[in-house]
């Protein structure tokens, strides 16, 4: 069992080392329609060996793989198609010539279909190289493979993926830099055939690496916490896989659905942390117009009485108690019960001075920062 | 082979898939010129997670139940992808291919769970892997009466809001001066393209269903570039291909529906990309 964790570990760091460079060029849907087009050089080379263990299916695929890519880029730039309506014709027809060849003429190969796309990592550690499953090994010299293209092209990868036209200008031929990232990708592709599946392998190229952009500014950073993301849903996905004994591969990427999700909500600028930021920045501004009306009407009965303040406030009534109540815990304000107004506590004056002097002012240059950066 | 031609089981499946692929070549254009031609692909395999848990639930393979599952998946996955773009820097193409694979891992997870499962040994699931390739061998009149109705339903609605639709696609913002709400229409598109996907994925597949939104629309694209003309040939394309498609599959074992139609599509397009009037190859040699 150890070492099927061990195959599906390699297989998603080894995606999950290019995917930040195929989400930041927007090349995810390529390395979908690449994924499924594989299918068609397996067969085909199937066709000419005969053995499902050649190493000449792994180049016949991963030439296929190229091949659609080449297709793709080229009728979408010389066809007037957009690039994705090409991937909408060009993968679906590979595909659809692969099932057709594999149900007519490999119906008793052990060339079934369900297992090409759906992999079975369960069989991964019966096929052996050096001792060692032959999936892991072939995934981990991918893996480092994977890692010195990145390594050794990092700046001029890095300046394609964020400003492909300054890349041009500045002389990096981009051109082999794409044909080498997507050999990268297809190469990894057909491996982790074996043990993900092709339909799967679209989630360790992409879920981690989309992940890890949301959290990270700085690239170096963005590789390494797609490579954590990566392992993270790999061993859960294998963990809850084997004890509720259903798909491995399939849970992994439903797994890598949820990380995503959580990433969303609860990171450092996502969905749920804004709302509540927001809230709380809300409150702050409440909080302080509160005080400010205080301070400039001090001891007048009808502008900051026990029971009238709210109606010069013009606040629901809700609203200003919880505030009050905040205030009073604070120990900014008193209720003072003879004059029947609220007072300043020396806290609170020093909170209003403060105000006055500069920090509304910096806050209010904090908001508004906020202000443009969200809309 | 005439006698193929003549046999009731095949006019029943040609009859299907062809009016299926009639009225999702014209629903597919709209959603081609929106820009959102790989939408389709997400929809339709995230249609799997919600054929499976419709059959686990209620252990029964009725179409229309089935259907209904893989819509509500389908506009699940919809709306994850929506939210995604919305509420995060995740790029559209990135959130696609995530929901896409998460979905249809789920869809791996729970078929894998009733395989092995003693309390489904006596509902018969074996059915339920043809929703992956599309088998339209298997496809029952309870099939075909269900993609009528809403093939039917779709072309009503394309046809009382032509100009609506045409409006929103093109130039929304004339459109909503105008007052006709885009976003309502993106919704009734939408709808109409859950919906044709969820009835033909048992004939075409969960995995190459969203081909049949797109090709044609491309090919017809080749030969004109008035919207009346392109939904016409996208069309007609579709309905021949479709018809052609199954009967070579049912003229030979081991030739899948779904791929094979797509097979036919694909060549008709690749053929209308050299010879057709308007195709870039023409434009240049008439340049030249």
């Amino acid at each position: 069992m150890m070492e099927v964790l061990l195959v599906i570990l390699m297989t998603s760091l080894a995606c999950a080392i290019l995917g930040p460079f195929l989400v930041l060029q927007k090349l995810s849907m390529t390395a979908d329609a690449l994924s499924h087009s594989v299918l068609l050089g397996i067969v085909v080379a199937f066709m000419y060996v005969q053995d499902l263990n050649s190493p000449w299916l792994f180049i016949g695929a991963a030439l296929f793989g190229l091949l659609t890519v080449y297709v793709v880029e080229t009728v979408a730039d010389k066809y007037q198609v957009k690039k994705d309506d090409a991937l909408g014709i060009i993968f679906p027809m590979f595909f659809s010539l692969a099932v057709i060849l594999i149900s007519r003429f490999f119906r008793n190969a052990h060339l079934d279909v369900d297992i090409v796309l759906m992999g079975n990592p369960l069989f991964a550690p019966f096929i052996r190289l050096f001792d060692l499953p032959r999936s892991f090994v072939v995934m981990l010299i991918l893996f480092i493979l994977n890692l010195a293209f990145v390594l050794l092209f990092y700046q001029p990868l890095k300046i394609t993926s964020f400003d492909p036209k300054y890349a041009r200008l500045k002389g990096i031929k981009t051109g082999y830099l794409f044909y080498g990232l997507m050999t990268l990708t297809s190469l990894t592709t057909v491996t982790a055939f074996d043990s993900v599946g092709a339909i799967l392998v679209i989630s360790f190229l992409v879920a981690p690496a989309a992940c890890a952009c949301l959290v990270t500014k700085d690239l170096k950073y963005t590789l390494i916490v797609s490579l954590f993301f990566a392992m993270s849903s790999s061993i859960l996905g294998f963990a809850l896989g084997n004890l509720w004994n259903v798909s491995i591969a399939g849970m992994c990427s439903f797994i890598g659905l949820l990380q995503c999700i959580l990433v969303i909500l609860f990171h450092k600028n996502g969905w749920l942390s804004e709302k509540i930021k927001r809230s709380k920045q809300r409150k702050e501004v409440y909080r302080d117009l509160f005080l400010m009306h205080v301070y400039h009407h001090p001891g007048n009965q009808e502008e900051i009485g026990l029971n009238t303040i709210q109606n010069h406030l013009n606040w629901s009534s809700k609203q200003t108690k919880k505030i009050i109540q905040d205030l009073l815990k604070f120990d900014w304000i008193v209720e003072n019960e003879t004059l029947n107004v609220y007072e300043l506590r020396p806290k609170g004056l020093k909170r209003v001075t403060l105000l006055m002097e500069n920090l509304y002012d910096q806050q209010s240059r904090r908001l508004f920062k906020n202000y443009i950066s969200s809309s | 082979m005439l006698a193929v031609l003549t046999s009731y089981d095949f006019l029943v499946v040609a009859f299907g898939t062809t009016v299926l692929a009639m009225v999702s070549a014209v629903v597919g254009c709209f959603s081609v010129y929106k820009g959102q031609s790989l939408v389709g692909d997400a929809i339709g395999h995230a249609t799997f997670p919600g054929i499976v848990l419709t059959f686990m639930l209620f252990q029964t393979r009725n179409p229309l139940l089935l259907t209904i599952g893989a819509a509500l998946s389908a506009g699940l996955a919809y709306e994850v992808i929506q939210a995604f773009v919305r509420h995060s820097k995740i790029q559209f193409d990135a959130a696609l291919a995530i929901v896409l694979s998460g979905f249809f891992g789920l869809g791996l997870v729970l078929k894998s769970y009733i395989q092995g499962h003693p309390s489904y040994v006596n509902a018969s699931q074996a059915g339920l892997k043809n929703y992956i390739f599309g088998l339209a061998a298997f496809m029952m009149k309870k099939d075909v009466v269900l993609i009528f109705i809403v093939a039917g339903v779709c072309s009503l609605i394309l046809f009382l809001f032509y100009k609506e639709l045409v409006l929103s696609v093109f130039d929304a913002s004339y459109g909503e001066s105008i007052g006709i709400s885009s976003k309502l229409v993106d919704r009734i598109l939408l709808i109409m393209t859950i919906a044709l996907i969820a009835v033909g994925i048992k004939s075409v597949g969960a995995i190459l269903i969203s081909s049949f939104l797109i090709i044609p629309c491309i090919c017809a694209h080749q030969h004109s570039h008035r919207l009346k003309n392109v939904l016409m040939i996208a069309s007609g394309t579709a309905g021949f291909s479709a018809f052609l498609g199954t009967f070579l599959s049912s003229l030979y074992r081991g030739l899948s529906t779904g791929p094979t139609i797509i097979l036919v599509m694909g060549t008709l397009t690749f053929l209308s990309m050299i010879f057709g009037k308007n195709s870039a190859l023409q434009k240049r040699r008439s340049l030249v």
